[in-house]
């Protein structure tokens, strides 16, 4: 009786704890989509904008309109499908084989990458390598300069030392070469770190700005936070002859490129919980 | 005479090349590795030149080859800097002091998260948690501008309720470093619990059944199972962060910090950037660059060392 | 730096520097650009081919298209880099072909965003990439190129470019000159002066005030707007005085009209006894810090004058919380120049701003901050360029009048009309965007023929009022001990305005200290410059 009333205790505060914590979460995001659906000659950012003090689409209908957006879209998703997908081709490549500790020269070949997470060498020879690859004005130079974390690596490897030697080694014994095993084993079991550094990979490719900045000057290339970012009119440029647009403000735009850039993503998040689930299997398949 | 007779074939050529050695043994594994290594290669140690400009006067027009060596002495105008430890003591500060809440924060978010049993609910709240990461910090800052605010924010009906008059706390040096933690902590908390979220699907679902059946309880479980699962995880992040430590939050605290919180809100970034990236000055931003790259590196081998002494796998 | 899970630092917006003087732009400014730059030999690349610009200044050699007309010569070809004014537009569009056509030239155009333009430009300039014309938005990165040897002297080519001659004549030619005697750079020219002593009109005629001339009578109107409920709405919710900061360096200038009636404009050169001193530290100031110190206590003062930013100090001035700051006379601009007249009318019908003066002080009054006539952006042609003729053809062109005007405006009878006096624009924003009109600002001269009458008066106004900066356009080497005193100076401000007790001390170590971390050479150096420069 007493364990029943206090596990009964501990779920309500479970859920309590998620509830508040949730609404406090909820909020910046709240705050943004109720400013960007205000009026924006009306709408304050001095205000805690629980809900849209003066309702107006105005924004909305400007940012959507502008058929530069979809250029920015359409460049983002090239580059979050492809260059997440090198990233973690090439992630993978490296995580398998360091995660074995038998592997030789392993130490100096982890070192040498280690190395890489700390020291680099700037903006301008790092342009320069870019450059005489000729990927400036290239969609590439967004998806290979930036394809592989160490970060992201390292929590591979951890990963993949999780996955019991047993049966890589039964697998191995039946004939299975390398190749076989990383492909038909460890990556199937690893749905869940294959899940999350995806995920990190390709939300860091979709909010990515600078390099879009830096490495494209091709208009048609830009891509979709360069674009928002773009959208924003600072009224301290004085002496603007005639731009006198009341179609929106820089601050409501930029409310707009919050929620427009988030909606996407909380689309395609879904899909991804089931691979959470997936990994499960893991955990009984040991002993 | 009786020979322990293990099942042994005839053994092809390959195989016997592979036990002599190890390298061709595991050449499939090399040749996994070997894009990524051109990877770091071409864009990581090709570029590292660049590190030079730190002990020159660079010059754009004149190139790295041509520009003067000047050797220490961009660094010895860095530390010359009348605030300049102030400012090492404002990036350490508050450096330690998001790692000290900020690092355990998700873990145990991530904990109680694996406790939800209905799956919508944990679904959504997931979602939700996740969304302040994605927002900027400038759009952040506004926001805690808001709700700080002395005359119509969250806060002065808060200060209204004791009956005090309303202050300014992001005007005051002590409440606006708590400031900038907790709204670090509130950003990315929900972010940080991904990667735990993932480890803990590696733990062993029998080893609760077992433990259920011994009679021990959730905290007994989550103790003695569930953390020592991801301990590996933990540790690994933990040494990381702590490499990071030159990192107080750039973004954060360029939108964030006024003149009356400057003496403690003034980090190395924040330095280096207006005084040297807007100032032009590349030898400026590189050569403290390198300073904060060695610290780190002296961290991590640090913490890596502390680690294997307590038996931890550490980074590897 | 570490580079981790979350990539590259999202640095995209970084808040203009503190200092209004210098004008300095980090964010994305409405510009706008269509580079058509595809790179040599990609085969990813999906490129739509723009008409008229090809590959980017990757390549160093220039070479003329065959399109000769008959008895031309063919057109040069010239590579630019510049700032993205109209983010999303190409170039491809009538404004560029009529500058082109009347230069005779070919424009290859490279559009940078406002968001990072100098750090790439600097990038690309250092990967190699040769342009013919650049902009600098710093004065700072204007002397480092320059020290560089990088930029042409235009000024020896005035004789050929009578336009660009006359586009400075007037001064402007003067804040640009160099210790050498040569001019680098064109400004970008606009208003000198964006920011004038303004009151609510309608707060004034509530509380039966008349716009005040004394500092003593800023002191009563500012406690009737603060404590006398102007907005009639029962609550404590209005101040005369606000202020904002900007990465941590705080912005005084909408305070200035304190300053000035104690005869010091902080952060700014004054003239005295024809030696320049630095305004933040004379006596007046201490004086003027008093004052505000009062205003403070008397809650006329918004308690979040140090931790807002600029996007909240406006919405406060258009939501009717600061009722007496030297702020934009844009606000009385029916025109709606810069979007700052609608709001204001839209939040509050009634909402009126009057414009006022120089208040009188103990002593002589100083006027108010003009804006550096150095500009914001400024164009450039580098020395390396092997079409330094075609390159000054262009700029000319673009400084006369009539390309001047094309840049403002468009084309008469298409574009605009003109009514007497009064000039009205026929297209929409958009519409000029996708035309060029303003997109390429390179010898620019901003025109208001298209502003309220009213607007124009105070434009006048204004620029009879303002101060003008004895040390506008001298040129001192190393500008960082600049940033870092401004930013102490801040500090000390800040401190000062809110301190509860007595301030004479405090405002002595700091002029102390000032002085200590580089005031007095800093001193010393700008006037050695002012003293050459004044010398020819």
């Amino acid at each position: 009786m007493n364990r029943t009333r206090r596990t009964r205790f501990s779920v309500l505060f479970l859920y309590l704890f998620f509830i508040l914590t949730g609404i406090v979460m909820l909020y910046p995001f709240w705050y943004v989509l109720m400013f960007s659906l205000s009026d924006p000659l009306r709408a304050s950012v001095n205000k805690l904008n629980l809900y849209p003090s003066h309702f107006s689409l105005s924004t909305y209908k400007y940012v959507l309109t502008q058929p530069f957006l979809y250029t920015g879209f359409k460049n983002t998703i090239i580059v979050t499908v492809f260059g997440t997908l090198i990233s973690m081709l090439l992630t993978i490549g490296c995580a398998y084989p360091l995660s074995k500790e038998s592997l030789r020269g392993r130490k100096f070949l982890f070192s040498l990458i280690f190395f890489t997470m700390l020291f680099n060498g700037g903006l301008i020879p790092t342009y320069i390598v870019i450059k005489q690859l000729h990927m400036i004005d290239s969609l590439w130079a967004l998806m290979v300069p930036s394809a592989v974390s160490v970060y992201n690596m390292l929590i591979m490897i951890k990963f993949y030392k999780g996955i019991p030697s047993e049966l890589i080694e039964s697998a191995k014994m039946d004939g299975a070469g390398d190749w076989y095993v990383l492909l038909r084993i460890v990556v199937p079991l690893s749905g869940a770190v294959n899940a999350t550094i995806g995920l990190i990979y390709a939300v860091s490719r979709w909010n990515e700005f600078l390099p879009g900045v830096l490495y494209i000057n091709d208009q048609s290339k830009r891509v979709l936070q360069v674009v928002l970012n773009g959208m924003l009119r600072e009224d301290s440029l004085a002496n603007q002859p005639g731009l006198q647009d009341l179609a929106s403000s820089p601050e409501s735009i930029k409310m707009a490129a919050v929620v427009i850039s988030i909606v996407p993503i909380l689309a395609v998040y879904p899909y991804l919980q089931k691979y959470f689930v997936k990994g499960m299997l893991l955990g009984s398949v040991k002993g | 005479m009786e020979t322990v007779q293990t099942y042994k074939r005839e053994e092809p050529a390959t195989k016997r090349l592979s036990r002599l050695h190890p390298i061709y043994k595991d050449r499939h594994l090399y040749l996994m590795l070997l894009p990524g290594l051109l990877f770091f290669i071409v864009f990581k140690y090709v570029p590292l030149y660049g590190i030079v400009i730190a002990f020159q006067d660079y010059d754009i027009f004149r190139g790295i080859r041509e520009s003067e060596w000047v050797g220490w002495d961009i660094f010895k105008e860095v530390f010359a800097y009348s605030d300049f430890w102030v400012i090492l003591g404002n990036t350490l500060q508050i450096s330690v002091y998001k790692i000290l809440f900020g690092f355990p924060a998700p873990i145990v978010v991530a904990l109680l998260l694996n406790e939800l049993g209905n799956r919508y609910f944990k679904k959504y709240v997931q979602t939700i948690l996740y969304l302040p990461h994605f927002i900027s910090w400038v759009v952040i800052s506004g926001i805690v501008l808001t709700i700080m605010s002395p005359t119509n924010g969250v806060l002065s009906i808060v200060y209204e309720w004791f009956g005090m008059e309303p202050k300014n706390l992001l005007a005051d040096p002590t409440a606006f470093r708590i400031i900038l933690v907790a709204s670090d902590i509130w950003k990315d908390l929900g972010w940080g619990t991904i990667i735990y979220l993932a480890a803990l699907t590696q733990v062993d679902p029998s080893l609760y059944e077992a433990a259920t059946v011994d009679g021990a309880g959730k905290w007994k479980q989550t103790w003695h199972i569930t953390l020592p699962g991801i301990r590996n995880v933990i540790v690994l992040l933990l040494i990381l962060r702590i490499g990071l430590l030159m990192n107080a939050g750039f973004e954060q605290i360029l939108v964030m910090q006024n003149s009356a919180v400057l003496e403690v809100s003034e980090i190395l970034d924040t330095f280096v950037f207006k005084f040297g990236l807007q100032q032009g000055n590349y030898s400026f931003a590189t050569a403290v660059g390198l300073f904060n790259s060695a610290i780190a590196l002296i961290l991590i081998l640090g913490a890596q060392w502390i680690s294997k002494k307590f038996g931890e796998e550490g980074l590897m | 730096m570490l580079q981790h899970a979350q990539g590259w630092e999202n640095q995209k917006e970084v808040v203009a520097l503190p200092n209004t003087y210098k004008k300095v732009m980090l964010v994305a400014i409405a510009a706008s650009v269509l580079a058509g730059c595809s790179s040599n030999g990609n085969s990813e690349s999906s490129v739509k081919p723009s008409s008229s610009s090809s590959s980017s200044s990757s390549s160093s050699s220039t070479a003329s298209p065959a399109a000769a007309e008959s008895g031309k010569e063919a057109p040069t070809t010239l590579k630019l880099a510049v700032i993205e004014m109209y983010p999303g537009v190409s170039f491809d569009n009538k404004t560029t072909h009529y500058i082109e056509e009347k230069t005779n030239t070919k424009l290859e155009i490279t559009a940078i965003p406002g968001a990072d333009f100098e750090n790439k430009l600097q990038i690309m300039l250092a990967s190699g990439d040769k342009p013919d014309i650049i902009q600098i938005g710093t004065d700072a990165l204007e002397m480092k190129f320059t020290k560089s040897g990088l930029l042409l002297p235009l000024n020896a080519s005035f004789d050929k470019t009578p336009n660009l001659q006359k586009f400075g004549a007037d001064g402007i030619w003067d804040a640009m000159k160099h210790s050498d005697g040569n001019i680098y750079a064109i400004p970008i020219r606009g208003s000198a002066i964006d920011n004038i002593p303004i009151y609510r009109k309608d707060w004034l005629d509530k509380l039966g005030l008349k716009v005040p001339t004394t500092i003593d009578e800023y002191y009563a109107v500012a406690d009737a707007f603060s404590n006398k409920d102007p907005d009639g709405n029962g609550k404590k919710d209005t101040y005369a005085l606000s202020g904002w900061t900007a990465n941590g360096g705080f912005d005084l200038s909408t305070s200035d009209q304190v300053f000035g009636a104690y005869g010091t404009l902080p952060n700014s050169w004054l003239l005295q006894d024809g030696k320049l001193v630095w305004g933040s530290i004379v006596p007046g100031a201490l004086d003027a810090l008093k004052f505000l110190n009062k205003m403070y206590k008397g809650k006329m003062i918004d308690p979040e004058f140090v931790t807002d930013n600029s996007a909240r100090f406006k919405d406060k001035v258009l939501k009717g919380v600061i009722g007496a700051p030297v702020y934009r006379y844009f606000l009385m601009d029916s025109s709606n120049l810069n979007n700052y007249y609608e709001p204001l009318k839209q939040n509050n019908p009634n909402a009126e701003f009057v414009e006022g003066g120089i208040l009188k002080g103990p002593g002589e009054s100083v006027g108010f901050r003009m804006l550096t006539r150095r500009g914001w952006l400024k164009t450039a042609v580098l020395n390396s360029s092997p079409h330094v003729d075609a390159a000054l053809r262009v700029l000319d062109f673009l400084a006369s009048d009539e390309g001047n005007r094309y840049m403002n405006y468009g084309e008469e009878g298409v574009d605009y009309k003109v009514e007497g006096d009064l000039l009205t624009k026929t297209i929409t924003d958009d519409q000029m965007k996708q035309e060029g009109i303003g997109q390429l600002r390179l010898a620019f001269n901003a025109l208001y023929d298209q502003t309220s009458p009213r607007y124009r008066e105070l434009f006048d106004y204004a620029h009879k009022i303002g101060y003008k900066d004895p040390a506008d356009g001298l040129v001192v080497e190393n500008n960082t001990k600049q940033v870092e005193l401004d930013q102490y100076t801040g500090q000390q401000y800040v401190k000062m305005i809110m301190s509860d007790g007595p301030i004479d001390n405090l405002f002595a170590d700091y002029v102390a200290e000032w002085k200590k971390r580089g005031g007095d050479a800093l001193t010393q150096a700008f006037n050695d410059a002012y003293q050459e420069k004044n010398k020819k």
